[in-house]
């Protein structure tokens, strides 16, 4: 299996969000919604440091 | 006869089988229990009463002429909001869907007709499903969340306001209500019952959810709907057995495996952990055997990715309204939505591949044994309205699809209820529900709130 874990940093993750936020609404959102970038900033990273085996396909519908 | 709120789904629908009970009469007087205590608790969003009542007359008139009955023949129930029934308002208790009508039953909706059942209307739901909570109260104490988003499908049941009642579940939507109330919640296979006809929140996790006082009760609603669907892109077609006669030949006593090391034990209370323990102990007195499990390392991730599916999904069917009328949106359904427009494509598909691997790994787990055993919640239902409480303990079995049933274990310090939480191998139900008949008859409990028990 080859190893492909990304390894990405929550911080990384944060300013990405961030910027994508403001251009979808605007420069002040990061201020008003600092919890739910966070949170968003968290669940990217969780899922970039714990990939599955390679082999594995998405569920969709299971 | 016993008082007709207090008949339990499978003794009402044996009643009137044998023409004990009048479809009408039983119809009558739980509109009469609804409208007394409909007030206080703010259940329903559309009740009705005329086509509820032509429904009983006409299920009376079979009788009669010696139809064979269906299996839920003049048995009344309640709908969460967000199925589609023809002719009847379905708003998702929400400004964008206030005033939409569909013109055709969702499919479960068509088959619970088709055995027999008696609609008696739309209960609340928390908007669009979600987490901004309902105006619906606990009858336990109504300073306590009664849950969601299933709350008034819940409320209703525990009220004796109806036998029976459909819900649904995302998150944690129809066992946790179920928990909070001091009733049953069964959460089928993903792909069980059709979607078909169901307002979604999001497409690859959202499955029926069924609410009912007994787990008897379940079985006969569940195998009312069970069944290929081929309108819902996401039903399986896999074998329907006769879940009752399942739940009748279970030989018993059960192999059970206590979840009780990582992340259930370590996000309950004290007394939920004390008392889980306590009910293990209990079942293994009545002859459980109850082996200690370990969750799989794949349950790390297993609430994120469910959480964050959820928010993608959610922004995908909403985007087209949330464009230009985000404004009409709850707070938090607001945020779940920008959140989920926020996720890049590749973290949605890694979090897919993620379950894919998480069911996998829990399907094995569940398959050493005939159930898995956990808290049914972290705590009793949170003294705040502004919450519809911790979806934490169902998530991660709404990520992977596997069935699970919330049984009534007891009271908490605070006269709240508590339950504990079964989960069984996809497609398993019947043995989930045999396992959950088993403990409910081991363990002997049937809550009732006090102030609404008269």
């Amino acid at each position: 299996m080859v190893d492909a874990t990304p390894d990405i940093a929550v911080e990384t993750a944060l300013r990405q969000l961030t910027a994508q936020a403001q251009g979808l609404w605007g420069a002040d959102y990061a201020a008003r919604n600092p919890a739910l970038l966070a949170q968003a900033a968290a669940y990217v990273t969780q899922i970039a440091n714990n990939l599955p085996d390679t082999e594995t396909e998405p569920g969709f519908y299971q | 006869m016993a008082e007709p709120y207090t008949l339990s789904l499978s003794a009402a629908a044996a009643l009137i089988r044998r023409r004990e009970l009048s479809p009408g009469d039983y119809a009558t007087a739980l509109l009469a229990r609804i409208d007394a205590y409909e007030p206080a608790l703010q259940a329903w969003v559309t009740l009705d009463r005329e086509g509820a009542l032509a429904a009983a007359v006409e299920r009376e008139q079979e009788l009669a002429r010696g139809v064979e009955p269906g299996i839920l023949h003049g048995v009344p129930l309640a709908l969460k909001d967000i199925f589609y029934t023809a002719g009847l308002k379905t708003t998702a208790c929400s400004r964008i869907y206030a005033d939409f009508v569909p013109d055709y039953d969702a499919t479960c909706v068509a088959r619970l007709k088709a055995a027999g059942a008696v609609i008696l209307g739309k209960a609340v739901t928390t908007e669009f499903a979600t987490s901004d909570p309902s105006p619906t109260r606990n009858p336990w104490n109504r300073e306590h969340t009664p849950g969601g988003s299933s709350s008034g499908s819940a409320v209703a049941v525990a009220a004796g306001m109806c036998p029976g009642a459909l819900g649904s579940q995302t998150g944690g939507s129809t066992c946790r209500p179920a928990a909070y109330n001091g009733i049953v919640g069964l959460k089928p296979t993903y792909g069980r019952i059709s979607r078909y006809g169901v307002v979604p929140v999001s497409w690859s996790l959202d499955t029926v959810g069924i609410l009912t006082r007994r787990v008897a009760d379940a079985a006969l609603l569940l195998q009312a709907m069970a069944g290929y669907d081929a309108k819902d892109p996401g039903s399986a077609n896999q074998p329907v057995p006769d879940y009752s006669a399942e739940m009748a030949r279970w030989a018993g006593p059960p192999r059970i495996g206590l979840l009780n090391k990582g992340y259930f034990f370590d996000r309950a209370t004290d007394e939920v952990r004390r008392h889980t323990e306590s009910i293990a102990q209990e079942l293994a007195r009545a002859g459980a055997v109850i082996a200690e499990m370990e969750l799989p390392a794949s349950f790390a991730t297993a609430a994120d990715c469910q959480h964050l599916v959820m928010n993608v999904e959610c922004a995908a069917f909403h985007e087209q309204w949330f464009r230009h009328r985000a404004d009409e949106y709850g707070p938090r359904l607001r945020a779940n939505i920008e959140m989920g427009m926020l996720i890049p494509a590749v973290t949605y598909l890694q979090a897919q591949r993620l379950r894919r691997q998480f069911r996998q790994d829990l399907t094995a787990l569940a398959e050493s044994v005939d159930a898995l055993l956990t808290p049914a919640t972290p705590a009793p239902a949170p003294r705040d309205l502004t919450t519809t409480g911790d979806a934490a303990f169902q998530a991660p079995w709404t990520s992977a699809g596997l069935p699970t049933i919330t049984i009534p274990s007891g009271l908490a310090g605070d006269g709240l209820p508590l339950g504990i939480q079964l989960a069984a191998p996809p497609w398993a139900e019947g043995r989930l529900l045999a396992v959950a008949g088993w403990c409910e008859a081991a363990l002997g409990v049937d809550l009732r709130p006090p102030e609404f028990s008269g």
